[in-house]
């Protein structure tokens, strides 16, 4: 039976103040960290008791909300729902089609949505100072957004909504991929061991902040210089977010995810992936289920 | 509201199909950024090119 993770600490992926190349896993008081998690019920619960209140229609509801809701399209075909691959299949670049797809659906929104919103998502991973300051806000409060200065609920509503405008363009599943740098101590040598110890199958984790994060696993690992081997990806299913890369025509494949995301381990192994060139590579993978309720 | 003008009209079409990209500075504000060489193979910021 593997050892678990230390029972005075535990490991959150999304603490830290990372950047869209990476998140940063900060280890945090055991007891802190359960005063997180219920911290976010409550306010799903806040969520929930908002949506059964009568005489108030879905724009008033959801600025009322704390989290963002799922606005996700229908499946267009049970196909297009992308299943998280096994330990041994090898990962492939995005297929021209896809792209082409995603990126079509991306510019339709833009086309689309109040310019006011497009900027506010535009500033949030144009920015450098933005994305920081508004997820480390988010991150220091659990993800209550309410907690926040009126200006930057604002903001992050746009945000929100700009996110959910692709949702609800996008009948197709994700397969994401996103770094995240673990504490200064793991080096290559233990980092298999300590994922297996701190993620184990079924634990589930929360990202309070917004998430860049790609279709294709060599595109992510190719984003992060990394020595000494303690940065592993996070392997995505998830119907949420929305399409920032390009078409077929660039090795870019960015999507943003929104905030206040539930995911349940799936499992952790080294995947292969192949490269535009053709080169297989591997890469330490922690697969993740999105369980985040309402999506 | 006056009704927009032409160019108006344009930068703001202009600005909706404008597909930015997410910013490779917030890429180095976790750790310092690869050094592309060759495709999609990367180097260490600081690693210099080997003599040809």
């Amino acid at each position: 039976m593997p050892r678990t993770g230390n029972p005075d600490y535990v490991v959150d992926a999304d603490r830290g103040s990372g950047s869209t190349a990476a998140k940063r896993a900060r280890l945090v008081d055991a007891d802190a960290y359960s005063d997180r998690v219920g911290t976010r019920e409550g306010l799903r619960q806040l969520d929930a008791m908002t949506e059964q209140m009568p005489g108030l229609n879905r724009l008033q509801r959801d600025r009322e909300r704390i989290m963002p809701r799922g606005t996700t399209a229908d499946l267009g075909h049970p196909r297009m729902e992308r299943k998280l691959p096994g330990a041994a299949d090898v990962r492939q670049p995005l297929s021209a089609r896809q792209r082409n797809a995603r990126s079509k659906a991306r510019l339709e929104t833009a086309r689309a949505i109040p310019l006011a919103q497009l900027r506010a998502q535009r500033d949030l991973v144009t920015r450098p100072d933005r994305w920081q300051a508004t997820n480390d806000a988010l991150s220091e409060q659990t993800g209550d957004v309410q907690a926040l200065p009126a200006a930057d609920q604002v903001r992050i509503r746009r945000i929100d909504r700009a996110i959910q405008a692709y949702e609800r363009r996008n009948d197709r599943g994700h397969v994401l991929y996103a770094n995240v740098q673990m504490p200064f101590y793991i080096n290559d040598g233990n980092l298999h061991g300590f994922m297996t110890n701190n993620f184990e199958p079924g634990r589930r984790i929360s990202f309070d902040r917004y998430t860049v994060a790609t279709h294709q696993l060599h595109e992510t690992a190719g984003q992060v210089h990394d020595p000494r081997g303690r940065v592993v990806t996070f392997e995505m299913q998830t119907r949420r977010g929305a399409y920032l890369g390009h078409s077929d025509k660039v090795d870019s494949t960015a999507h943003l995810l929104p905030r206040g995301m539930e995911f349940e381990v799936a499992g952790v192994h080294q995947a292969s992936y192949r490269t535009p060139e053709g080169r297989t590579k591997t890469r330490l993978v922690v697969q993740l289920r999105d369980v985040t309720p309402g999506s | 509201m006056s009704p927009k003008t032409d160019a108006q009209k344009a930068a703001e079409r202009a600005e909706r199909e404008d597909m930015y990209f997410v910013n490779p500075e917030i890429f180095a504000m976790g750790m310092p950024l690869p050094r592309r060489t060759d495709g999609s193979d990367y180097a260490a910021p600081d690693e210099q090119p080997e003599p040809r």
